[in-house]
């Protein structure tokens, strides 16, 4: 744990983080592109399990993947890029609070899920116009829940902890 | 396929609600409705996003002191410069919810004789 310590104290004291805490103008403009990360990476997530769980299937799956697929990656960046951004500023209070540990665990199943589409034959099929089996509509399922309760757990953060 | 997403509902939801309220400054929900004043001594002082706050000594207790977001802070006359550790303060406002605790959310506080209002429109009259 002293390690961990000295890791987050380093991070806190970095110059990035000093300018972070006091600038009026990047730490609100920070957190709004945290918020548009998550906007890009949920809007474009749930539309996408929507359409895995059945919602508009005259749109070929493949054609919904590409589409919204990049919207999800590029939302995901800047979400995380951001948020270790936001993470810098009191990286000891982040750190020991429940909630926020609570989000990351929420944020590696999710992320966990989402990859492991890119190993199943059941994915590549369902992209190329073959069946949705139930296993990938459960992922679907459990994209939606996770991706939700990662945002709920986000805003719990500054409420609870 | 219907299980395992309703346990990590319930699993994120009594994490969440268990947590208590440590790090909460947002809002005034998990203050007291009672006005409440803290005489002590400052500690430590931080200026910077999201919300600047005092650590404060009273009776050999540490108390937090959330204040307000830096500009808010910085308009009401709060800046770097106008207080330091071991100067004596009086902050007025509402006090947490758990008495557990020490932690309040400061609409006034006053130092060296200067009030810096910095919600002042919930200052009771």
């Amino acid at each position: 744990m002293d390690a961990m310590d000295a890791v987050l104290a380093a991070v806190g004291s970095s110059g990035l983080a000093e300018v972070l805490r006091a600038s009026r103008l990047v730490y609100p403009l920070v957190n709004a592109t945290h918020i548009l990360g998550i906007a890009l990476l949920v809007g474009s997530i749930a539309a996408l399990d929507a359409r895995i769980l059945g919602y508009r299937r005259s749109v070929p799956l493949g054609d919904a993947a590409s589409l919204l697929l990049p919207v999800t990656i590029t939302g995901l960046v800047l979400a995380v890029t951001t948020g270790a951004l936001l993470f810098t500023v009191k990286p000891q209070d982040y750190a020991a609070n429940p909630v926020f540990l609570v989000k990351l665990g929420l944020i590696t199943l999710a992320v966990a899920n989402a990859l492991s589409l890119r190993f199943r034959p059941a994915w590549r099929a369902a992209l190329a116009g073959g069946p949705v089996t139930a296993g990938l509509r459960a992922s679907a399922v459990l994209s939606l829940v996770l991706w939700l309760a990662v945002l709920v757990a986000g805003r719990m953060i500054a409420f609870f902890g | 396929m219907n299980m395992l997403p309703r346990t990590l509902v319930l699993g994120a939801a009594l994490a969440t609600a268990g947590a208590g309220a440590v790090f909460a400054h947002h809002g005034w929900a998990w203050t007291e409705a009672e006005d409440f004043v803290l005489e002590g001594t400052i500690v430590e002082i931080y200026l910077g996003n999201p919300h600047a706050s005092l650590k404060v000594s009273a009776d050999d207790v540490v108390w937090t002191v959330d204040l307000a977001p830096p500009a808010r802070t910085a308009a009401a006359g709060f800046v770097d410069g106008v207080a330091a550790p071991g100067d004596a303060v009086t902050a007025y406002g509402h006090r947490s919810k758990d008495p557990d605790e020490t932690r309040m959310k400061a609409e006034r506080i006053t130092v060296n004789g200067i009030n810096y209002d910095v919600y002042p429109n919930d200052l009771p009259s």
